[in-house]
This record gives structure tokens, sequence and C-alpha cells, in this order.
């Protein structure tokens, strides 16, 4: 395991995709401080705020630190694990009884390591349920959708560091300098080495103020505006036909598509300049390596598959990928939202991105879990919720996530919630979701644990443990296994190593990440990673794409993008701050970040405020189709006239936000939300 | 006013220029003598070796010159006719303001007073003292206008020849 | 080798994304108060060579040493004589509350009225003003570690331990890799 330096212990950090690396400095058994690992190739030891905070997060006198079960009444009472784990079994195994398997949905971590999610996805299959999913649904399932069509892989295609040898960066739907800062230092350096900079986002941001142009866009033209960019790269010459040629397939389709675009007309759909278009599709296509940087901007919409597949289409038309400098680059958000997603805790996906619904893969997989066949035809997220309002589901168990702060119409959430038989709750904080949990269950923080975690990179990094969970507080690797046990599905709760070992055999693509490898090894390995001899793979593509036949294919929309433009006032749009992390349950705990922001606020153009007679601090309720949330207003120009922003750190937001799903990857279409604003008279 | 060139493709590496802005900034005002003077007198002009190039440095004495803005101490001053930009060693307290904020990296350090040190234009010379020293005539010290004429005749003396006849 | 008087902590603003870091990662080496305050930029003391600070401390409470400025917190009477003289207004003050113990010499500040009533009647909690500085991470430094805190700790290289001759340079290459090098390349062949 990793050498402990006079009580230094190196982790990696519990917050964004990143994947950054710092040291935790322990002295009797308590976390007192943290160092900064300036070898570490992500960021060269750099910390974003939030990852300073890890000392304030671990010892955090809110901690769930023993089992807790909810009476009919309300009232919670101490119990202890015996009771609490023979209780949730014994509950599970007769809500399957009297209502079968598909009765019981499983709800994975975007936070907890490979290990456990891997065992939590095979816990719920063999216990008979198809419905496992978690959070990446919220945010990138259409790029696991669309790159995998498109390219063969979901993931991004070349590590953080590689920014820096880009001569053109597009950045369209990230703000990556409040989101994944580290992010920020290799554009800038790209940037200083004479980089031309990018960015597509209908506010002004952090991020786009790194950018030499700003495409200030209409919310939701997206991609109105990629097909633009390319059909204008297609009229002026600029694609990248040897390219097209020798290593993709069905161009002439796009091709058709795009002669039919004018980009006159999609400029004023978009709301920006012709100019800008223009100056894109050049400086995108001629530079000699191309970077796109996407994220939630592209994906939670109506047609977030449509336009991440763009993304991809951009990318091949130019022939920018495959090296160095020029490639695809959708940030995860979660430390380990990439290892949830490879390890299969997903509704249509087993481990290694296998479908359930390819039989004779699947039956493979049983097959090394010492079974017969495995269920299929999981529900997503939010398609459990709707099946729990519809009384097909009467279980959930929820490990380390926050559906009523995180998925979209909280009060929807909140009342499938209350109609749950059984509602188990696994988390380190009593969340809002856990106060509606039968059963809560105190869980270890990162660094109270081993295992490994893949960042954004592909990257897999093995986490050692620092120091004991407090109290009664155990592993959800201890959780899950010793309910594994209780409910018959094996003998022995197994230790991390040992379900790694597994992932080798299970995951090819992980085949080489055995625990020996990437215990000894700061930076980890990045998959593809196929055996014990294999060094990793930075850059994907270089020689062929990872679809059967090696070629990578454009992938063309028959949507009509123009029909779903929406000009009513206002666009609602949530996103993210710099200080808060997702659902804000841990960061609005922690004082020395929530000083920064520590109220909801809801940003609105001058000549709008001023037109509904709203003032900078005023109270304003916003209305949707889904609830009404009453929050503070401020006034800047960083949003379009018709324009508002809310970060959704705080439980008001979701309460707004719409359900409809793209159809392909059953994303929400969380910025797709309308609002009416009113100004509230005291 | 008279504003220095530089055509980088003429330069050749030789740092004369270097050189004769040092001996220019000394007491004896020779190069025997510069090399053995304490405190080392320092060159404010640079030449950078970067790929197969040699790219000669000056100060650009900028409009609007971002270091005098920059210093709070006033000894950064920019002459309003001249625009000349003049530091006063009186004043300067070591700061680093303005090597942080000047875009071309032209502003250096003494090491034994420990300020700043930068061009000066050579005020008591008709002509910079890089300029004079420069051996391909890669620093051209001249009017705008005068400038810009000499490049149109190097160009028309290249172009014209294609039209003989 | 360059002394460790040559090295200083450079700002480049324009790298700056406001995140905060560099101000959480002070308060957690130092304890306390940040000794760096983000304002579009991170401002902390430039640990100027001839510094003016040093100069008005009649109590001699600031020095120098390998570089870097050092308030010294034994001689330091919190005066803000130095606040007046930085020209950056990278000295910060935090006010703390105290408790007063009965029996204090504090006790002098009392008003006469309570005194008077057998000092039953008096302040238990005063607040006090407390100067602080950034001292440019000595103790790290003397530990061995290359960067200060807020250094190591920028996510965006907006703060940068650099020498300026170093510096300097960067920034002429990066003069030319941004403005130059396209020129040239344009002009390759030709003896203009």
């Amino acid at each position: 395991m990793m050498e402990k330096k006079n009580n230094k212990v190196s982790v990696i950090c519990p917050y964004c995709g990143a994947g950054c690396r710092f040291e935790l400095i322990v002295e009797n058994g308590k976390a007192i401080g943290i160092d900064y690992e300036p070898d570490h190739p992500v960021a060269l030891g750099a910390l974003c705020p939030k990852g300073n905070s890890a000392v304030e997060l671990l010892n955090h006198p809110e901690r769930l630190t023993f089992p807790i079960m909810r009476e009919r009444n309300g009232k919670t009472r101490r119990i202890t694990w015996d009771e609490a784990l023979q209780f949730v079994a014994n509950k599970l195994r007769q809500i399957r009884e009297d209502f079968g398997p598909d009765a019981v949905g499983f709800l994975a971590s975007a936070k907890v390591s490979n290990e456990e999610n891997y065992l939590f996805q095979k816990l719920a299959r063999l216990f008979g349920s198809p419905h496992v999913d978690h959070c990446a649904r919220l945010c990138h399932s259409p790029s696991i959708v669309a790159l995998s069509r498109a390219l063969g892989s979901g993931a991004m295609t070349n590590p953080i560091s590689d920014l820096e040898n880009s001569r053109c960066i597009l950045i369209i739907g990230s703000n990556f300098s409040e989101n994944h800062p580290i992010v920020s230092r290799w554009v800038l350096n790209a940037k200083d080495r004479g980089a031309f900079i990018i960015a597509v986002d209908p506010r002004k941001t952090p991020t786009t103020e790194i950018a030499h142009i700003h495409l200030m866009i209409r919310p939701g033209t997206d991609g109105i505006l990629l097909n633009a960019i390319m059909a204008q790269i297609l009229r002026e010459g600029l694609a990248n036909y040897d390219f097209i040629a020798s290593r993709t397939e069905g161009f002439e389709h796009l091709k058709d598509k795009l002669r039919q675009i004018d980009i006159i007309k999609a400029a004023k759909q978009v709301g920006v300049p012709v100019g800008d278009i223009v100056i894109t599709a050049r400086k995108y296509a001629t530079s000699p390596s191309s970077a796109i940087v996407y994220c939630m901007g592209i994906t939670q919409h109506r047609y977030g598959t449509d336009y991440a597949a763009s993304c991809a289409n951009m990318a091949l038309l130019c022939g920018h990928i495959g090296r160095s400098g020029a490639g695809i680059f959708p940030l995860r958000g979660q430390n380990n939202v990439q290892g949830a997603s490879d390890m299969g805790a997903l509704a249509e996906f087993l481990p290694g991105y296998v479908r359930t619904d390819d039989v004779e893969k699947r039956q493979n997989v049983a097959k090394l879990w010492g079974c017969d066949d495995l269920p299929s035809g999981g529900l997503s997220v939010t398609e459990i919720i709707g099946a729990i309002l519809d009384g097909k589901i009467k279980a959930l168990f929820v490990m380390g996530e926050n559906p009523i702060v995180s998925d979209p119409c909280s009060a929807e959430t909140e009342k499938a919630l209350s109609m749950l038989d059984l509602l188990v709750v696994q988390d380190i904080f009593m969340t809002e979701t856990a106060n509606f949990a039968h059963v809560v269950l105190p869980a270890a923080m990162w660094a109270e644990k081993s295992g490994s975690y893949t960042n954004t990179e592909r990257r897999v990094q093995w986490s050692p443990k620092a120091l004991n969970p407090p109290n009664e507080a155990k592993s959800d690797l201890w959780i899950i296994g010793n309910l594994g046990k209780l409910l018959g599905l094996w003998e022995i709760p197994p230790q991390p190593e040992d379900i790694l070992r597994e992932i080798n055999l299970a995951i090819p693509f992980y085949g080489g990440i055995t625990p020996e490898r990437i215990a000894t090894s700061k930076e980890g390995l990045i998959w593809p990673c196929l055996d014990e001899n294999h060094p990793g793979t930075s850059i994907l593509y270089s020689e062929k794409f990872h679809r059967e036949n090696g070629r990578a294919t454009f992938v063309t929309s028959e949507v009509d993008f123009e029909a779903s433009i929406s000009h009513e006032p206002f666009s609602l749009i949530t996103g993210r701050v710099a200080v808060h992390y997702n659902s804000g349950s841990i960061t609005r705990k922690l004082p020395s970040l929530l000083r920064y922001t520590p109220n909801l606020e809801l940003t609105i153009h001058p000549s709008d405020a001023s037109e509904l007679g709203i003032k900078d601090g005023s109270t304003v309720l916003v209305k949707t189709a889904k609830g009404t949330v009453e929050t503070v207003a401020k006034v800047s120009s960083s949003v379009r006239q018709g324009s508002v922003f809310m970060p959704f750190h705080f439980p008001e937001t979701n309460r707004l936000t719409p359900k409809d799903l793209d159809p392909i990857a059953r994303i929400p279409s969380f910025k797709d939300a309308k609002c009416r604003l009113l100004r509230k008279d005291k | 006013m008279k504003e220095i060139f530089v055509r980088i493709d003429r330069c050749v590496g030789c740092r004369s220029c270097e050189l004769a802005c040092a001996v220019e900034h000394s007491r004896s005002k020779t190069l025997f003598g510069a090399i053995t003077e304490v405190p080392r007198p320092k060159k404010r002009v640079y030449v950078e070796y970067i790929e197969h190039r040699k790219v000669p440095f000056v100060c650009r004495h900028c409009e609007d010159a971002p270091c005098a803005k920059a210093c709070r101490t006033g000894a950064l001053t920019q002459d309003p006719v001249t625009r000349i930009v003049t530091h006063n060693p009186d004043r300067c307290i070591g700061c680093w303001l303005c090597v942080m904020t000047c875009p071309y990296g032209m502003i250096n350090r003494e090491e034994e007073r420990r300020i700043a040190v930068k061009c000066d234009r050579c005020p008591e010379r008709e002509e910079p003292a890089c300029v004079s020293a420069c051996p391909t005539k890669a620093l051209v010290f001249a009017e705008e206008q005068e400038f810009t004429k000499l490049v149109r005749q190097e160009t028309l003396s290249k172009l014209l020849p294609g039209y003989a006849s | 080798m360059q002394s460790m008087a040559s090295w200083k902590i450079f700002i480049n603003p324009e790298r700056c994304i406001g995140c905060h870091a560099c101000e959480m990662a002070c308060e957690q080496t130092h304890g306390g108060a940040s000794n760096i305050k983000v304002q579009c930029a991170p401002v902390f003391c430039r640990h100027c060579e001839v510094p003016p600070c040093i100069t008005v401390c009649y109590r001699n409470a600031i020095e120098m040493r390998n570089g870097k400025i050092l308030l010294i917190k034994d001689l330091c009477t919190n005066c803000g004589i130095c606040i007046f003289a930085c020209p950056f207004g990278a000295i910060m003050t935090t006010t703390i509350t105290r408790r007063i113990e009965p029996k204090e010499k504090a006790h002098r500040d009392v008003p006469l009225l309570s005194r008077l009533f057998g000092g039953k009647i008096f302040p238990k909690e005063r607040q006090i003003v407390l100067v602080h500085k950034c001292d440019g991470c000595v103790e790290r430094a003397e530990a061995g570690v290359a960067r200060p805190a807020c250094a190591a700790t920028c996510p965006s290289g907006a703060i940068e331990c650099k020498d300026i001759a170093q510096a300097s340079s960067s920034k002429r290459i990066r003069t030319y890799e941004v403005h130059l090098v396209t020129h040239l390349t344009h002009r390759e062949g030709t003896s203009l």
C-alpha cells in the first residue's frame, strides 16, 4: 500500500472528476491538515477551494455515526447494525416475494469507490432487480450514449494536461473555471503558447473571460450553432477529407444535411454575429490541433444526446482526434462518476458497458457471478421515481445520492419517496433525502476506506485508508458486503483488493489495473489497460476507433432543432458555483466554503429587472409548471436578456425544473426550463 | 518621436546590443571598465534564443504604459510628450508590480540595490546605444513614417523586377 | 543556484479565476484569518525589497529575513501604522473577541462608574484588532517545501514562485509565441 510519510497519507480528492491528489496529515487518528503534491500529473499539486475543505469535512460534528430507524410517526431512534441490516434484508426479501424483484430500485453513488459500486450493482442484479442507476443519468448520460455510438467509447479522449498542447480550444457549455478549476491552468498555458480560445455559453462566467471570443448564445441553440459551424467548415473547403475517408463512415448523410444550412439564418436564431460563427469555423478547422471541451450546457437538454453527437461530428469532420492537443473533453463532474459508469451502475449497462439487452454478453457476466442469467430492462433514475408514483416500485435503496435536491421536479420526488414501503439511505450526513428514509445507515468518508476511483481522464487511482470512520460509521463496502451476505448472495463480504481482481476479469479494459500496480503508483493507470504489462492509454483512437470495424461514424440527427427553440421569457438556466458541490449536502455544512456563497440567488439582466420592478437584493417569486419558490435577485449583465440563472446547490432550485427526458439517454432537460418571475412585495 | 523598430529576421544573436546597453549605463563608459565595475552595470535589452530564431526585445515605452500605471510610489513615470518611461531609483521599493504588469517582460532586477532596472532610451545620446551597436541594422531608430517608408521601398525593390520589360 | 532572496511570489492577475483557494490554503497553513484577499485577483504582501512598512514601524516589529518580510507578533502592538504605509493594502486586520479575566490590567479602561460599584459591573469581553500579513510561508521554506501554500494550491497558476529574471524571460517568450511567431512564419524566406 502507499507509504505513510510521517502520518501524511496521499489521497484522491472526494469532490469533482478532475482526480487531484493531496496529502492528508493525520495525527492520533484525526485529520489535522493537508499538503500539496507538486508531482501529480493532473494539476501539479494544485487544489481548488473545495479540495482545501477536506479537513473541515472529515471532522464535521453532524456526521452520521450510528444506524437510525424512523418510525411511522416520524420519530427516529438509534439501532444496532445487526438490527438495521436484518431489518433491511428481511423487508427486501418480503417485498420481492409480494411484488417481485422488479419492485425494488437501487441508486448507486458517483462518489464511492469502484469496488463499492461494482459490488452494489452486483448485489442488485443478483437480488433480481434490473433497476440500478445513478446520477450520471442527470449529467453525462448523453455523452456515454453519443460518444459510444460515434467513436466506440463514451469517455474523454485525452488527459486534461494535454489541453496545453492544443492550438485552438472550443469550450461549449462548460464553466470549468468554477467547476473544474484546475482545467483553467492547462487552457491558460495553451493560450500563453498562442492558442485561440473560443467560449460558447449563454452566460458570462470566469471561463468565458479566458476566451478570445465569447459566443453568448440563446439558451438551447447549441445544436443549431454546431451544425452552422460545421456547415461553414464544409463550405470553405476546410474539412479533413483524408481523415474522413480513411477513418470514418456515414459522412454523406451528414454532408447532405449540412449543405442545407443557411448560416445567416442560424446566426439570427442563435443570437450571435455571423462573423463569430465564421471565425470559430476557420480557427477550429485550420489549427494544427484543436480540442472541444464540453459539459452540462451540451448534455442537459431534450436533445442532449444529439448535441453531444454534434461535438463528435465536428471533431471527426476536421480530424481533430487521436493525437496530442486534439480530442473531445466531456468533463465528468464527480470524483468517481466515470468509475460508477464503468462498473455498470447504470440501467442499460453491466460492468464494462455490456448492454443488458445483449443476451450473450449478459449471460457471460452471469456465468462469472455463478448464475445463469441476469435481469434487464432497468429504469433510469427519474423513471424510477415515476414507477414509484405508479405503484410499481415499492422499495428504494439509496447509496450516497440526494435525489430530492438533484432530481428535477422535487415535489414529485418527495411524493414518491413518501409512498415507498421501504426507503433505505446510506450516507454521511442526514440529507434532504435521508429525512424521508425508514432506515438511515451511516457511511464512512472517502479517506476512511481504501478503494480505486476513476477520474474524467479514465485514470484509475488508488486512495488508501488514512484514518478510521467515527463511532459506528462503516465503509459502503462493509455495509453492502454484509447486506449481500444476509440476502444469501455470497458467503463472505469481500475486501476491496479482491473485488478489483474480479473487475480485472469482468472488464477487459480494466484488465491490467491490478491492486498491486495502482496501490504503489501516484498517477494510477489510464484505461484501456488490457493486461499486467500494458502501460495504459492516455490518448484514445490514435490508431483506430473502438467500433467493430475500427472506424468512427458520423451521427446525423433527424431532429428539427429549430422547432425546439422557445421564445417565451424567461429561460431558467440551472448550474453550479465555485465553492459548492452538487446538491450542497456537504458544502452547505462547511463554513469555510459557505461564507462565499451563503444563499441562493437568481441572476437577472438589468433590463429585465427594471421592467419587472425588481431591485438587486429584493425577493422574487419564481414560477414554473412544477412549482413556485422564493429567492433573492442579483441584477447582473452576466446573463442574457430573457434568461435567468439559479445554482442547484440549494433545494429550492430543482423544485422548478421539468421532468421531460431526452428520449435516448433519458437525461432530464434541466437547462430547457422556462419560468415566470414576479416581484414579491413586502 | 523616434521609436526603436526591430527587424527580427535580421538578428544574428551577436548580443552587441546587450553589451552596448550595459556599457552605456556604466560609470566608465568603456567595455573594460564596465566589466570590472561594482555594482556590475545591467543591460536593459534582451536577445532570446527561441527555437531556431534570435529575437531581440527592447522596451516599447508603451502609450499609457502599464508599468508606470502599476507603480505605486511614482518611481516609474511617463513623460507625456516624449512618451519615455523613466525609472527613478530613489523612489523604487522593489515591489515588482512593474515586472508583473509588463506584457513584454522588459523589466529586471538590480541585485545590489534590490530595485528595478529598465530602458531609459539613452537620454544622453543622439541614438540609443543598442541601435548604434547593431551590426546588421536589425534595430532601427526612426520616426514611424520613415520606417514604414523603408519597408515599402524594400518591398518594391523585390516586386518591381517581376514587372521588368 | 539563486539565493532564496531572489524568489518572488508572483501574481498573474489575468489567470485568477476568483475561486478563493489561496485564501483557504493560507488560513489552514497559518491558522486564523487569511493573509490574502481576493478581489478580482489575490492581493497580499509583495515582500518589497525596500519596504515602507519596516521604515515606519517604530517598534522594529517588522524585519526582513531571507528576502521575506516578517511581522514579529511579540513586538507588534497592532497599532496599524504599517497598514497606512503599505501601498498595496496587503497588511490585513482581523477582529477577535477576547474574554477579559478579572483582575487583568485591561480593567484600567473599565468605566469609572463600574469601578465605583466595586468592579461588579465590567465588560466580560473586548474586541481586539490583530494586524497580520503574509510571511512568505517561512515555516514551509524552513521545512524544505519549495512553494508557499497559496502558490502550491492555486488551480490556475495565478500565483507562482519565480525569480524575476526568469519571470521576465518567460514573458518575452510568451510575447513571441502569441504575437510574433505567425508574423515571422509568414515572412519566412524574405529578407525584409
